[in-house]
């Protein structure tokens, strides 16, 4: 392309030059004119000269015209070729862009490709790197595992054993190595272990449980253990390895055992343990199966289903939740208590709760133990005891009582003998017969009244320590009480007459005649006593179905209403009696002995009428 | 003579009692109760009153606590003769102001010992 353009450019200068001439011509010509000639030669010269010029210019002008024509031309062509030029120019540089385009594009996929290659390099470096760590790490897991690991060669040997491996069996690792399996087995499971071993590698079975094997040193150990086949890199069957984990779970087994045993211990104990936190509420995080006793689950408590609290009895509730209250703020060591729970079933059962404290780590109190224990049976024995102990308090107040009134009851005729004898004594020579004989006498009578009183003391004491056995033997109640009535109007003889009237029909009864002679005797002589001469007594005797009734009817004193209440209790005598003699025990014997029958005896009484005793004497249980 | 009155519900002690204050040389008196007892303090104004203290109607705790209300026989001395051989018993006679309190059974020579005593201190 410089080439072609050059051209013009040569003539272009050529033409230039021309022009360059002509304009040379006219400083010469001005310098003769004015030396040689005369002015108007000088002009004609010069119009000569000028016209010559001009004729000159005009055709350097035509000249020129022309170039600049053919120059224009040349200029035209020139500028069409240098379009054209700049055109294909153009057409090159857009293809050139576009290439350059596609060449950058290209360089960026390039570029990326690049960096992604270096990131991909440097991740494989990293993860080199990790696999190398990771290595390690499983390397020093394996090695400082608690767990045994070892590997286990398709025939059976050991690959690779690691230190736990050899500390559980006590082996060192070349000890192992290369040597059978079944070594850590019993020789007995030695053969079964290998054909164990052989079911394992086959994968129709799975190394997996608890499993008991035997120390170096012959110490039976259980182990849990697990397994993972390996496939061989090479592809050869017999290149296979088996990855074995043991675990040493003989301390777990011995504790789990102890549990079990405790378990056992405690179900089978009457002590249910329970715990429950300081929470509010103090929910219940264990109860023992044992609770069952009370008609319960465990569950039932410590799902919440159930309040512990709502099944203490309510009189007792407040009182067990103030004593949690309590251990919640002072956080008491322990505890015992004795409260009532109402079972499930409704029942109340005393129990004896003893609190102990659970701790935390830290030594502080996060709740409690409770062994509860049934105490139902001991409480009610100590019930039944006190009742027992008040009512031999009762019975010993009762006799220090009785041993009072006797000690009385014996004073007053020892005084009376006593105050005779001295009397005797002291004034002897004084005394007229008649008050020696009256002395005498009242010795006499004290005597008599005391010997009635032992004799009394005696049967009442008897009765009272259940010294007495009725001698059951067969009677015939309506004969009987003929012969008793004959034989007591002899012993009243004309005092009072006893009018009898005896049962319609004749009974046969079991029972001991003695004491009903004392029943009737002792109500005949009160009659007789508190009665006035020649009234008459009533001895009225029914038989019914299955009473045998009989009363003794007087027309006595009577009994004052403010005695009545009194009048069977020992040394009792009725306030109106006066001088009338007697040992105020008759009425307690009778009642006594009334007992003794299984019967009732009752009184209906009239001061200044009479008195009448009714006793009913059940028949079935004499019959 | 000096007068003693006997208060008494057991007629063989009243009456042994009796026998030996009249040989003795007393002038004896008889009530069976309390009540009676009271009246006749009243009426006979005895220089000794010997009481027991158990009896019907009105016993002799009831008795000294009446005879002491009544300025004509407050200042009588009253011996206790009595069953009642407690300590409270003894204790009770006396606050309530016997003069003496004597245990059954005892030996008429004690008894008068105790009558002449509190007439000695009367007189």
């Amino acid at each position: 392309m410089a080439k072609k353009v050059s051209a013009p450019h040569t003539r272009s200068s050529s033409q230039a030059d021309d022009l360059k001439q002509a304009s040379f011509h006219e400083p010469s010509l001005t310098s003769h004119a004015a030396e040689d000639l005369s002015p108007e030669e000088k002009i004609a010269a010069l119009e000569q000269r000028l016209a010559d010029e001009i004729a000159r210019r005009m055709e350097l002008e035509a000249k020129l015209q022309r170039s600049t024509q053919e120059f224009e031309q040349i200029l035209h062509q020139r500028t069409d070729l240098l379009q054209e030029l700049i055109m294909q120019l153009q057409n090159e540089i857009s293809q050139r862009d576009a290439v350059e385009a596609q060449l950058r594009k290209r360089t960026d996929v390039m570029h990326d490709f690049i960096k992604q290659l270096e990131q991909e390099m440097e991740e494989r470096r990293e993860a080199e790197v990790n696999l190398r760590l990771s290595e390690e790490r499983f390397r020093t897991v394996i090695e400082k595992s608690p767990v045994g690991i070892c590997i286990i060669n398709y025939d059976g040997t050991f690959e690779y054993v690691n230190p736990a491996y050899c500390a559980l069996f006590g082996y060192e690792p070349h000890e192992l190595k290369k040597k059978p399996f079944s070594i850590i087995f019993d020789k007995e499971e030695a053969q079964s272990a290998e054909a164990l071993f052989r079911r394992i590698f086959d994968g129709k079975l799975e190394m997996r449980g608890e499993r008991t094997m035997r120390t170096k040193h012959g110490q039976r150990i259980t182990v849990l253990t697990d397994s993972v086949h390996s496939d061989s890199s090479d592809g050869n069957e017999q290149s296979r390895k088996l990855l074995v984990f043991v675990l040493d779970i003989t301390q777990r087994k011995q504790a789990e055992d102890m549990l079990r045993r405790a378990k056992v211990i405690i179900d089978k104990s009457p002590a249910v343990i329970y715990q429950f936190s300081l929470q509010p509420n103090f929910p219940l995080e264990f109860v023992s199966d044992n609770i069952k006793q009370f008609g319960f689950t465990a569950q039932d408590f410590t799902s919440g289903a159930i309040s512990f609290l709502h099944h203490v009895h309510p009189d007792d509730r407040e009182k067990v939740l103030d004593t949690f209250r309590h251990l919640s703020k002072a956080k008491a060591d322990h505890l015992r208590r004795e409260y009532r729970l109402l079972t499930a079933q409704g029942r109340t059962v005393w129990v004896e709760d003893n609190l102990m404290a659970v701790y935390d780590e830290q030594g502080n109190v996060t709740g409690y133990q409770g062994v509860l224990l049934d105490i139902d049976e001991r409480r009610r024995a100590e019930e039944e005891i006190n009742k027992a102990l008040l009512k031999e308090k009762e019975l010993i107040e009762l006799k220090a009582r009785f041993v009072t009134i006797a000690s009385h009851e014996f004073r007053t005729p020892l005084t009376s003998i006593l105050l005779s004898v001295g009397i005797l004594r002291d004034f002897a020579p004084i005394l007229s017969e008649e008050e020696r004989v009256e002395s005498l006498t009242r010795i006499s009578n004290g005597v008599h009244h005391m010997t009635s009183l032992l004799q009394d003391l005696l049967v009442y004491g008897k009765a009272e320590s259940g010294e007495i056995r009725p001698k059951k033997l067969p009677l015939q109640i309506r004969s009987w009480c003929s012969d008793f009535a004959t034989q007591a109007q002899e012993r009243l003889g004309q005092r009072h007459t006893l009018l009898y009237a005896p049962p319609a029909r004749e009974q046969e009864c079991m029972i001991d005649e003695s004491m009903i002679r004392q029943i009737l005797e002792h109500l005949l002589s009160n009659a007789d006593k508190f009665s006035p001469e020649g009234s008459p007594i009533h001895f009225t005797v029914d038989v019914q179905d299955d009473k045998w009734i009989m009363a003794i009817q007087d027309s006595g004193i009577g009994i004052p209403k403010e005695d009545l209440p009194r009048i069977f209790e020992p040394f009792h005598r009725g306030t109106n009696i006066g001088n009338i003699g007697g040992t105020g025990m008759g009425l307690a014997i009778v009642q006594k002995m009334v007992d003794f029958l299984d019967g009732e005896i009752s009184v209906r009484s009239d001061v200044g009428k009479g008195t009448t005793f009714t006793i009913v004497l059940p028949l079935r249980t004499l019959s | 003579m000096k007068k003693i009155l006997v208060i008494e519900d057991d007629e063989s002690i009243r009456r042994s009692v009796g026998m030996m204050l009249r040989i003795s040389g007393f002038e004896a008196f008889y009530a069976e109760n309390g009540s009676v007892g009271l009246q006749m303090a009243a009426q006979s104004m005895p220089d000794v009153i010997i009481c027991d203290i158990a009896m019907p109607v009105l016993d002799g705790y009831g008795f000294i606590q009446e005879l002491r209300k009544n300025p004509a026989t407050a200042k009588i001395p009253v011996i206790f003769l009595t069953a009642k051989a407690a300590e409270e018993d003894i204790a009770k006679g006396k606050a309530l102001g016997a003069n003496a309190y004597l245990t059954k059974p005892i030996w008429p020579a004690d008894l008068l010992k105790i009558v002449q005593e509190q007439l000695g201190q009367n007189a």
